[in-house]
């Protein structure tokens, strides 16, 4: 999982890394390719993304068009993301 | 597809078919109303008995419709609005008016049918509650049966499985060769087909393993232009590629990936995988392993790219043999050797990813494996897909008829009852709190809070009064105050570490006097986990005074000590399970389950043993 420390400090990775399962850990390994498109994807829309990973880690496993079309869905939604990702609960992500 | 195949296919369907018509919910729901209503009654009864002139100013038009027909509703509510017309003349602008004769006989009617609808709904709750345990156990045999036979399956397909078919497992599926509804001819050949199996494995010759070295694999992932991607992967899992390595399989799996065949329309596939994935295939699966999935995938017009990046597809996985050990947090740091390529490779198997997606679909949610959605609640183990939902279902946080647009990412996250309790009693789910209360149910993403904060939350909580609390912790419009949210936790800890906050604030239950078979009953809920209280447990005498005198009305998720709110639903729950132990101090037992992963100052605590009766500084009991 070190690739994500492109995207966190250190002590966040250590942080965000304690809470995970096994099986946790096993989907950021195997599905590296997509979570790093999806969280370049966030990073360019300027969202936390160590609480994107605290609160809504399960996002980053799907796949980057189906994310990108609920976004599309809800044109507001992107301020709002940005003020706090928990916000993607409002859009059913 | 032979007959043990095929007639264990259909009545594993045909169990999930029956699994399906349960409608639990409902019940509990149903339920749920008649125990709202027997209250509303009583609390109704107790202010017309005392005078029945009470009723000018209760508001009783919304039971009404309990108590008459449609028919005579709108007349009813006409006299009744007569009759508080007469007792606000008479009572509060002291006219000489009185109840006529006819409104006094309305009223002793009115009074008489509550009596009987009251009566009527006691009578039926214990009925209804025996129901809907017997359907709870009902549900829970079908869900082992559908385990037990999913695990046949799988291992009857598996070629490579040297194992017999048990004794054990021969009286689960004769379960199949009962149900009439497979035609009788198939059930017979299904049963001579399971002699044929084990008695083919009698003749199998064992399987002989190639034990390997790291220089003969390296030289292998090199010859298929490999080794550079892989490089990193043999170094961490060394020790374990040399354990379960086998030479001719990993060279026999890169050779058939590689192939390509242009009569079947199979690519070279080797690039389609990451290095990781690639190896764990190595490791774990097999040449037939990897050769049939792709068959069928490809066969079917399904090769997603989600299969792609779920090694396990292509193993050969029993599914729902994982219990109770996964979901678990980790001990160890996963960028350390310790966490093992064999994880992988048994996450989720192919028709339990299957069995998710078409669960969580029939329920309404938006996941697709086509679509690339949902993923992680798809690749969720079936049983803790179950608990989740049940979990977020019972703590109203989540809604079975309006699944459309509810956060699926929430029924992927671990220990999610912990933190329904956590968010109970920091005020979080809370219906009583009119505007803030419902801040879960708004972003259950939030249950995902860490624990640091959730300290601060127990610790002003229960320091502060209520409208101060939530003025502090969340801004007008309902939102988390983000001021404090960022920097909360270090302006109450002072800037002390986690480890020191928590020693400094909450009581050590685990060292606690009043606590001192604290690890023996922990260890037994650990290993009697379960989801639900027991029904029977409000027969109990303990837990009938909690809900007399501590259950606040209306709000089934709380038992309140003076300011401290406590999970009623971990209370019932646990304490349902230490009940079940022999030789168990069950006022003991109720403090533990009280108590039992709160964050609970020395005041708190106090309050609540002040609350119990029990004594402070010995173990003397007594609730009051």
């Amino acid at each position: 999982m070190e690739y994500l420390k492109n995207f966190l400090t250190l002590e966040e990775y250590e942080q965000f890394v304690s809470q995970l399962t096994d099986e946790d850990v096993s989907l950021f390994l195997t599905h590296e390719e997509n979570v790093l498109l999806v969280l370049k994807y966030f990073k360019s829309l300027e969202l936390n993304l160590f609480d994107l990973l605290l609160y809504k880690y399960p996002i980053v496993f799907d796949r980057l068009d189906s994310i990108k079309e609920k976004i599309e869905n809800h044109p507001n939604i992107i301020p709002l993301l940005k003020e706090d990702v928990s916000n993607f609960d409002l859009i059913g992500l | 597809m032979n007959k043990l195949e095929e007639v264990l296919r259909y009545h594993i369907e045909y169990l999930y078919k029956k699994l399906n018509a349960f409608r639990l919910i409902e019940d509990e729901t149903k339920l749920k109303e008649m125990k709202k209503e027997t209250r509303v009654f009583t609390e109704l009864l107790d202010d017309l008995e005392k005078n029945i002139e009470n009723i000018s100013y209760l508001d009783i038009d919304s039971v009404l419709s309990k108590l008459y027909s449609s028919q005579k509703l709108d007349k009813v509510l006409e006299e009744l609005r007569l009759v508080k017309i007469v007792l606000e003349a008479k009572n509060q602008k002291h006219f000489p008016i009185d109840l006529s004769e006819e409104q006094n006989i309305f009223l002793q009617d009115l009074l008489f049918r509550i009596h009987d609808q009251e009566r009527q709904h006691l009578e039926q709750i214990p009925f209804i509650s025996q129901e809907i345990e017997k359907k709870k156990e009902e549900k829970e045999a079908i869900e082992d049966k559908i385990i037990n036979l999913s695990i046949i399956l799988e291992k009857i397909l598996d070629p490579d499985n040297l194992e017999f078919l048990t004794q054990e497992e021969f009286v689960d599926f004769y379960d199949c060769i009962l149900n009439k509804e497979i035609p009788y001819e198939k059930r017979k050949e299904a049963l001579i087909s399971w002699k044929n199996y084990n008695d083919k494995r009698s003749l199998l010759d064992k399987k002989v393993i190639e034990r390997i070295d790291m220089a003969s694999i390296r030289e292998c992932f090199r010859e298929y232009g490999l080794l550079d991607s892989v490089e990193k992967y043999l170094q961490k899992y060394e020790k374990e590629i040399l354990y379960h390595g086998d030479i001719s399989n990993i060279r026999g799996i890169l050779s058939y990936l590689q192939e390509e065949d242009l009569v079947h329309h199979k690519p070279n596939l080797l690039s389609s995988f990451t290095p990781l994935n690639l190896l764990t295939m190595c490791i774990y699966g097999t040449v037939s392993s990897v050769k049939e999935r792709y068959e069928q995938l490809s066969e079917n017009k399904d090769l997603l790219d989600i299969y792609f990046s779920t090694p396990s597809v292509w193993i050969r996985n029993i599914s729902g043999r994982r219990k109770h050990t996964s979901g678990i947090k980790r001990e160890t740091h996963p960028d350390k050797s310790s966490f093992t390529l064999m994880t992988m490779a048994h996450l989720i198997s192919f028709e339990e990813m299957f069995q998710n997606e078409k669960l969580l679909q029939e329920l309404g949610f938006s996941v697709s494996l086509k679509e690339g959605k949902g993923i992680a609640a798809i690749k969720m183990p079936t049983y803790r897909l179950h608990e989740n939902i049940d979990i977020l279902t019972k703590y109203d946080i989540l809604n079975l008829d309006n699944t459309e647009n509810f956060p699926v990412s929430t029924l992927s996250f671990s220990d999610l009852v912990t933190k329904c309790d956590w968010a109970i009693e920091v005020g979080w789910l809370n219906p009583l709190e009119k505007q803030f209360g419902n801040y879960i149910q708004n972003y259950p993403s939030k249950l995902q809070v860490k624990i640091d904060f959730f300290a601060v939350l127990y610790k002003l909580k229960n320091e502060m009064p209520a409208d101060e609390y939530y003025r502090t912790v969340f801004s007008e419009n309902g939102k988390l105050n983000k001021a404090f949210y960022q920097n909360g936790y270090l302006q109450v800890s002072q800037g002390k570490s986690f480890a020191d906050f928590l020693g400094n604030t909450f009581v050590d239950f685990a060292h606690c006097s009043y606590l001192p078979n604290y690890s023996s009953f922990e260890q037994i809920i650990v290993q009697n986990f379960q989801l639900d209280y027991d029904l029977s447990i409000f027969n109990d005498s303990l837990i009938k005074k909690l809900e007399t005198y501590h259950h606040v009305n209306d709000h089934d998720f709380q038992y309140v000590f003076g300011n401290v709110a406590v999970s009623r639903f971990k209370v019932l729950r646990i304490y349902s399970i230490l009940k079940k132990q022999e030789n168990i101090d069950l006022e003991e037992a109720l403090l533990f389950a009280i108590t039992y992963n709160s964050l609970l100052s020395e005041q708190s605590l106090q309050v609540i043993l002040g609350q119990l009766g029990m004594k402070k500084g010995e173990v003397t009991y007594g609730i009051s």
